[in-house]
């Protein structure tokens, strides 16, 4: 009896394993993907996961270091806004505009983290196309914001490295060692990109669960990019325009008075077109430049301090001085800090009950932006007007007529967009004043090739294809 | 001579329970012939506790002849009648009746009837011999027969050299599958089934012998002692093998060499004795992982772990908690897997390591294997052993550090050098501590003894065909911490075998259960120890902890740090069934099923006693993590044995499927408690949060083996397998590989006879391809993963990784050529291994330009690996007397490792990690020119001469850091001599270790000046170098940091990290004599064993073997109580 069992169990034994030596059935050998991973399919298959995939790559986005500090810092501090008061050597390359392919991790982390996000909105945009398991008006939206943010991301390296490889895939074999291409190429795919989602996307801001931010790209988002891209490129009729939608869209947009300069930087502020989440805790209310700047009771030493230059050009009376440039004393050293952000930790937003978040884009920038394209075509009057408008909510008078426009508009940006994203080192850049300007102000260390960044040496290595930025070994 | 008629009395039962009031006798009626069938009636009251001499049987006989009635006593008894069938006339038949009768008694009266008489032997056999004295000659019809038709049983007598009795020598037949073991005074009895039937006498230490069954007479013999252990079995992949006919190379360690250590850890055992095998402990904390390189680093990824099997179930080799998600380690970084398992219940370990034994393996072997096997039990007696450990671990040597009074001196040096204020910049011990307080932190910190005891105790027995063990154990460890922390170790094994009474069927079952503890500290008191400075207060004037207050510059309180709760609890369950059936002659159908699974329930709580209530940020915390790893394997196999002319083939096909689930549920952070009360309680925390995580691991392959044995002179062995792994993608799924080993015994030759002094000689040597499959799961697959964050109110997913469809097998080749000799007798023996792996096709994160999405991606990088070396294993019996016997075992290992090759290095990553044509773990350091007599600080070359000092590879022109040798052993090995007098055995193993290392001045990472302690040689001989204004002391970020940080990456700091150390002494008595035998004890010993009891370096600091500032490995001494009922 017992025999007669066995044998019946040898039997399937051997059934079995005959079924696995045969067959080298593909089945015994499927895994399940692990829990806390979604395969791509299953990623775009509905719209929850397509959606937690963008919110994935916000997140990422947000959360690194160069969309949280680094571009501000580097930027600032190679330009002439700024200066480091201690870990200076850490900063010494930047400040002097000797930074290096293998050396500068801020410069190289610009270059990483940019393609890292790019990466991300690609697989968004490529995941989402011809795909029929999420509704059309979803699907749109969301591959709308991936390439309004792809063409945010491109617009800072092409900026800062000049030429940079366009990458639209997610397919390593052509990306991989795709090399660079020139910049009015990445500049007509960033406007493409952005005139498309400018279709494609709502008017209103993504609301979740009732809650309104102003942290996923709308229409407005697009047209102010669109602006700052043509601008740069020169097509000022085309700047003019798109900034002038958004300047118009008053029922979501307005400067806050002066009283008020203080709640700029704030959660929802009337005057911001994009907020990137707080780079630490979406509820954390403190933002990594608050973090970096704002010295506090912890402190070991200060910081950072404005440079003499930007504190000289504000004019007396600036509210903007006032409101955001804070002067400190600590073991005898004075600086005056960036004070835009003012919670340096979760404690002092929870004390200051004020909830603030990285703001990348807002509309006192657009204003400026119209500003320095009314000069460009020779419209003064209307120049001064934008100007006027940024210089009345500082509580300063109006210039006079015959002032130098392209001047005026540069000092005034250098002023109300100080340490916010580079403004000034691309502005610099933009209006060909770099060299004078810098040469001036950093005589012994300044070098013209230093305005493009040199790209990482690890991106190099890795890619013999790319070819480094002149002057650099 | 012959009685026609048999008429006898027999008790005629009324109560067989009674039946020895019984007296009344009857006579037995004579039966007519009627039939020549007999009539059978069985009718067995026998209970089981009953022996056969009182079993009772009722029969009857009818006419029957000889044959007949034994068959019919075989079949009712079930007991086995051997005889001689030519000795025993047939011509009388019998006719009778019993009824309730026991067997000597129907005996007794039956034989007598042929004129027989009979032996019961050990209630197994039944003898029959002729009462006729007549000459075998004259039954001349009987001598035509062929004789080999009746078996008969062999009764003998073993005996050791000297002439003692050796018991539990087992004994085989060559044509049957009967076994038996000598009993305690060396006799023994087996069933022959036929004449020219050889007996195998084996036995562990002695060589195998071959011996001739003799009809009526005993069989006693001496075994020769075999030092060289030619004939040992040892364990393979999917099989056995010896020194005699083996064609590969493993080496391992028994049950013998585990007793001999006082180690928790099964591979602490192994360290020192196994030529080829470099084992490092990580550190000394209970539980610690220990790291094994087999024949050196193969891989560039950085996985070399070996494939690790426990009764032929695929072992962990990461800690449990490391299978998925995050890892939640201790201060011992994980408690190793290993370490679950006890080494009493492990009856061998064996190393495989070239291509020959490990590509059976297939694509696991690579990195080698390591085969586990628990005991078993054996036929005979039911045997309970037992041991009983008590001792202690202590850290065996400290470092000098500064007194107060020199380390006061520099700081205040520093301080005048830098011109910073010592209020101003914290510098508490300046300005707060007491100026002559000296505290010795390494004696406060980690001097305590750490208590063990080890308790185990093992049940076992059976017979022929059934056998079992049961063992059960608890360990606990203590910590030399100054709280109490420690290991806690309980474990069962039970193993069953059984055979069938055919012998054609076979099960084996065997299963592990082992439930661990370990709540030592989250942070490894050493560093403090070390750090500290002397006159640090631990405590305030009343009592409470010390705090500083301040949040950065000045050391927490490691007593603080002790008040975090640390508590991992484990479990391991490792079973595995084992089915086999016997065809055909030959033939033999196995499968194995195998399940095993392990648990982890981790927590960690940060309370706020244990952290500076000064600083504001400080919050209580707490950490909860949960891991479990399943693992099923199946493995049917088809082994087919037969004589091939005059060699025999051995073949076996076989099959896995393994499937491996690991799952981490929860992987929980929880902070804002109200009071450190609420630690445990996740409902009170004010930010709780989760991440999860598993994988699965798939594995499918055939594998086969042939193996030619002529006549134990040639011998080929050829492997293949085919494997398929989930860790690849869908189309690069499966791999071949295979080896080929030949070995040629050149003893057996006519030529080599003559050599009187040569016993054995064998040269063989294997070439194969064999694979490693060492990468994370998944990486395939294109998918996303949660961030743990929310933006806008979404939760996000980002992708994980660049999938790649296409990577393959990593492959090491392996050539392998052997020497193994027998000298005088076997007195000496010798292995000698040469070996050469070639590693390709490795498989790395593969670095991509960032511009792609990610910086690397899983693919194969054509770079080669080559390890190649020399291991040499001797073994002596160098005196062997009646009361003394001395042997000695001798290991020695090269090896060398390079990378061979690397296309377009200087476009990865790697060029700034690997030169090619140097090791993969290589010493890179600056050229040390002196102190600058200008500056007066310690100064470096620049080699490649760009005007600076650069951190990169001076031999790629990058930098100035040449290279300074490899930092793996130059040569390593192990020497253990046995000494026995009488029933003193005295065991002890030292370990060498030649290599190179960086002095204890490199784990200081700032200057002397800063306010950190150290070791006193060489900080002041920095200090008091140079300048009489020693600018090299400072207390900021200056030159002088930036001196003293090439300094200590320079070569001034290499230093030689040989050791010598008294790994194990093991010093036995076994007690003799007849108050054992009266207390039914068959072995009664006390030892006394000692780990790492001396170290004999140059190298400065704690232990040359885990370098650096942590934990050395301790040195243990106990005492144990052994014994066997």
């Amino acid at each position: 009896m017992i025999m007669n069992n066995l044998y019946k169990l040898l039997r399937s034994v051997c059934f079995i394993s005959a079924l696995f030596t045969v067959s080298g059935c593909k089945k015994l050998l499927d895994i399940d993907p692990p829990k806390n991973e979604r395969p791509s399919g299953v990623v775009f298959g509905s719209v929850e996961t397509a959606k937690a995939a963008l919110s994935g790559a916000y997140s990422t986005l947000s959360q690194s270091q160069t969309y949280s500090i680094n571009l501000t810092l580097a930027n600032a501090l190679a330009a002439d806004e700024l200066r480091a008061l201690s870990g200076t050597a850490r900063y010494a390359a930047l400040q002097n505009n000797t930074y290096e392919p293998m050396t500068s991790s801020y410069t190289s982390d610009i270059w990483n983290d940019s393609y890292t996000s790019i990466y991300q909105f690609n697989s968004i945009i490529i995941g989402l196309s011809n795909n029929p398991s999420v509704t059309a008006a979803v699907s749109k939206q969301i591959v709308a914001e991936a390439k309004t943010m792809r063409a945010y991301c491109y617009l800072q390296l092409v900026g800062l490295f000049g030429d940079v490889p366009l990458v639209l895939t997610t397919n390593v074999d052509q990306t991989a060692l795709t090399p660079r291409v020139a910049a009015s190429t990445v500049y007509t795919q960033i406007i493409q990109d952005l005139n498309e989602a400018k279709a494609d996307l709502g008017e209103d801001y993504v609301s979740n669960s009732g809650v309104s931010n102003r942290m996923q790209a709308n229409r407005s988002t697009a047209s102010a990019l669109l602006s700052r891209a043509y601008l740069t490129i020169g097509n000022t009729q085309e700047a003019i325009r798109n900034a002038s939608e958004v300047i118009s869209n008053t029922g979501l947009y307005q400067l806050l008075p002066g009283s008020r300069l203080n709640d700029v930087f704030l959660a929802n502020s009337r005057e911001a077109i994009l907020q990137l989440g707080s780079s630490l805790n979406a509820t954390s209310g403190y933002t990594n430049e608050g973090q970096a700047f704002v010295s506090n009771p912890f402190s070991f030493s200060l910081s950072f301090t404005l440079s003499d230059g930007l504190l000289a050009a504000f004019e007396p009376n600036d509210l903007r001085r006032a409101a955001w440039v804070r002067p400190v004393t600590m073991n005898g050293v004075t600086a005056s800090e960036p004070y835009k952000y003012k919670n340096y930790d979760r404690e002092s937003a929870t004390t200051s009950q004020r909830v603030e978040v990285p703001t990348v884009l807002r509309l006192a920038e657009i204003y400026l932006i119209r500003a320095e394209a009314y000069a460009a075509t020779g419209n003064r009057v209307l120049a001064l007007a934008d100007l006027k408008t940024i210089r009345d909510r500082a509580g300063l008078t109006e210039l006079s007529a015959n002032v130098n426009v392209e001047d005026a508009v540069l000092r005034e940006r250098r002023i109300e967009l100080f340490c916010e994203r580079g403004d000034r080192w691309l502005s610099l850049k933009r209006t060909g004043r770099i060299d004078a300007v810098l040469g001036a102000a950093k005589p012994s260390t300044w070098q013209s090739y230093a305005q493009l960044f040199p790209i990482p040496q690890t991106a190099i290595d890795t890619n013999p294809n790319l070819i480094q930025n002149q002057g650099y070994r | 001579m012959y009685k026609k008629y048999l008429t006898w009395n027999f008790h005629v039962l009324t109560n067989h329970n009674d039946y020895t009031n019984n007296s009344a006798f009857c006579q037995v009626r004579r039966l007519p012939v009627l039939c020549l069938l007999a009539l059978l009636f069985i009718c067995n009251n026998s209970t089981s506790a009953q022996s056969l001499s009182e079993k009772r049987y009722t029969v009857s006989f009818s006419n029957s002849s000889f044959e007949q009635a034994v068959k019919q006593l075989e079949n009712q008894s079930k007991i086995k009648f051997v005889y001689n069938e030519t000795l025993i006339s047939k011509r009388n038949r019998i006719t009778r009746s019993f009824k309730n009768q026991t067997l000597p008694e129907i005996l007794t009266v039956v034989l007598d009837e042929y004129n027989v008489s009979y032996e019961m032997i050990d209630n197994k056999y039944i003898i029959l011999k002729s009462l006729e004295s007549k000459p075998a000659r004259e039954n001349s019809a009987a001598e035509t027969r062929p004789v080999n038709q009746n078996g008969f049983v062999q009764t003998g007598l073993v005996l050791d050299e000297t002439g003692q009795p050796l018991p539990g020598v087992s004994i085989r037949l060559n044509n049957a599958s009967n076994i038996a073991l000598t009993d305690n005074k060396g006799r023994f009895q087996i069933g022959i089934p036929r004449d020219a039937t050889l007996l195998l006498f084996t036995y562990v230490g002695y060589k195998n012998t071959e011996r001739k069954a003799a009809r009526n007479q005993e069989l006693n013999l001496n075994l020769e002692p075999d030092p060289g252990r030619l004939d040992e079995v040892s364990v393979i992949g999917y099989g056995t093998s010896s020194r005699r006919t083996s064609t590969g190379s493993s080496n391992g360690i028994n049950a013998v060499d585990l007793e001999k250590t006082p180690a928790s850890n099964p591979a602490a055992a192994l360290q020192g004795r196994v030529a080829g095998v470099y084992i490092t402990q990580g550190n000394g904390l209970p539980g610690s992982p220990m790291r094994f390189t087999i024949r050196g680093t193969n891989s560039l990824a950085g996985r070399n772990n070996p494939l690790f099997i426990v009764d032929g179930v695929p072992f962990l080799a990461e800690a449990i908690n490391a299978q998925a998600g995050n890892a939640l380690d201790a201060a011992n970084g994980s408690t190793s897997p290993l370490n679950s398992l006890n080494p009493s219940d492990i009856e061998s370990i064996s190393v495989l390591k070239d291509a020959d034994a490990t590509a059976i393996y297939g694509s696991r072997g690579a990195n080698g294997v390591v085969l586990i096997t628990t005991k078993k039990g054996k036929a005979g007696k039911t045997t309970v052993e037992g041991m009983v450990k008590q001792g202690f671990s202590e850290v065996a040597h400290f470092v000098n550090l500064l007194s107060t009074q020199q380390y006061l001196a520099i700081r205040r040096k520093a301080y005048e050098n830098t011109g910073i204020d010592p209020v101003a910049d914290d510098a508490y011990d300046l300005t707060q501590w007491d100026q002559n307080a000296q505290t010795d932190f390494q004696k406060t910190l980690i001097g305590r003894t750490a208590k063990m005891t080890d308790a185990n105790v093992a049940l076992s027995g059976g017979d022929e065909r059934t056998n079992f063990r049961f063992s059960g154990t608890h360990l606990r460890q203590g910590n030399v911490f100054t709280k109490d922390q420690g290991y806690q170790r309980s474990s069962f094994n039970l193993n069953v075998g059984h055979k069938s009474l055919d012998q054609k069927f076979e099960l084996a079952f065997s299963a592990i259960y082992s439930a661990e503890k370990n709540n030592v500290s989250v942070l490894d008191q050493t560093s403090a120890a070390y750090n500290l400075p002397p006159n640090y207060p631990l405590y305030n004037a009343d009592g409470s902890l010390y705090w500083s207050g301040v949040p950065f510059g000045v050391p927490t309180n490691p007593l603080g740090q002790l008040n975090q709760v640390q508590d991992n609890n484990s479990s391991t369950l490792v079973s595995n069934m084992m089915l086999s059936y016997n065809i055909l002659q030959g033939l033999t159908f196995k499968t194995s099923f195998g399940f095993s699974r392990s648990d982890m329930d981790q927590s960690r709580l940060y309370p706020m006693s244990s952290m500076d209530p000064g600083v504001s940020w400080n919050e209580s915390r707490s950490i909860f993590a949960n891991n479990n790893t399943t693992n099923y394997i199946i493995e049917p196999q088809l082994n087919y044995t037969r004589k091939i002319s005059r060699g025999s083939l051995t073949t076996l096909l076989g099959g896995t499927w393994q499937s491996q689930n690991s799952k981490q549920p929860y992987y929980t952070l929880a902070s804002g408690f109200p009071s450190d009360a609420f630690l445990e309680d996740l409902a009170s925390a004010e930010n709780v949060s989760t991440s999860s995580g598993s994988s699965q691991y798939k594995y499918l392959s055939v594998f086969g083996r042939v193996n030619y044995n002529w006549e134990n002179k040639y011998i080929l062995n050829l492997n293949f397998r085919r494997d398929g792994s989930s860790r690849f993608g869908l189309d690069s799924r499966y791999g071949n590989f295979g080896s080929a080993g030949a070995a040629w015994a050149f003893t057996e030759e006519k030529f080599a006879k003559g050599i009187s002094f040569l016993s054995f000689g064998k040269l063989r040597a294997s070439y194969g391809i064999i694979g490693s499959d060492q990468i994370g799961d998944y990486q395939y697959l294109d998918s996303y993963a949660s961030v743990p964050y929310n933006y806008n109110g979404v939760a996000g997913l980002v992708p994980t990784r660049i999938a790649n469809e296409s990577y393959r097998w990593e492959q090491t080749k392996k050539m392998d050529i052997g020497l193994d000799l027998g000298l005088f007798k076997d007195k000496f023996s010798l292995s000698a291994s040469y070996y050469r792996n070639v590693s390709g096709n490795q498989l790395v994160a593969y670095p991509l330009s960032i511009q792609a999405g990610f910086s690397s991606y899983q693919a194969n990088l054509p770079a080669k690996v080559e390890n190649k070396g020399w291991e040499f294993t001797l073994s002596s019996q160098n005196v062997k007397s009646t009361n003394f016997r001395w042997s000695s075992d001798f290991n020695f290992s090269v090896n060398k490792n390079k990378l061979l090759s690397f296309p377009d290095i200087e476009k990865t990553s790697y060029y700034t990690q690997y030169v090619v044509g140097r090791p993969l773990s290589s010493n890179y350091v600056f050229q040390y020119t002196g102190f600058d007599p200008l500056t007066g600080l310690p100064a470096v070359a620049d080699l490649n001469g760009n005007g600076s000092i650069n951190y990169g590879f001076a031999d790629t022109g990058r930098g100035d850091r040449y290279y300074a040798g490899g930092t793996q052993p130059k040569f390593y090995g192990g020497l253990s001599n046995t000494l026995s007098y009488k029933n003193v055995t005295l065991d002890f193993l030292f370990q060498f270790v030649k290599q190179k290392g960086r002095t204890i001045l490199s784990q200081s990472f700032y200057p002397p000046g800063y306010m950190y302690n150290g070791a006193a040689q060489p900080i002041l001989e920095y200090v008091n170098a140079g300048l009489p204004g020693q600018p090299q002391v400072t207390s900021t970020f200056d030159d002088a940091y930036d001196a003293y940080s090439d300094y200590t990456g320079s070569d001034a700091l290499l230093t030689d990290a040989s050791f010598i150390r008294l790994k194990n002494v093991n010093l036995a008595y076994d007690f003799t004599g007849n108050w054992l035998k009266r207390a039914k004890m068959r072995k009664l010993r006390i030892q006394l064993q000692a780990q790492n009891l001396f170290t004999i370096t140059n190298y400065l600091g704690f232990d040359p073997e885990s370098q650096g500032v942590n934990l050395p490995p301790l040195r243990t001494i106990v005492a144990a109580l052994q014994f066997t009922f």
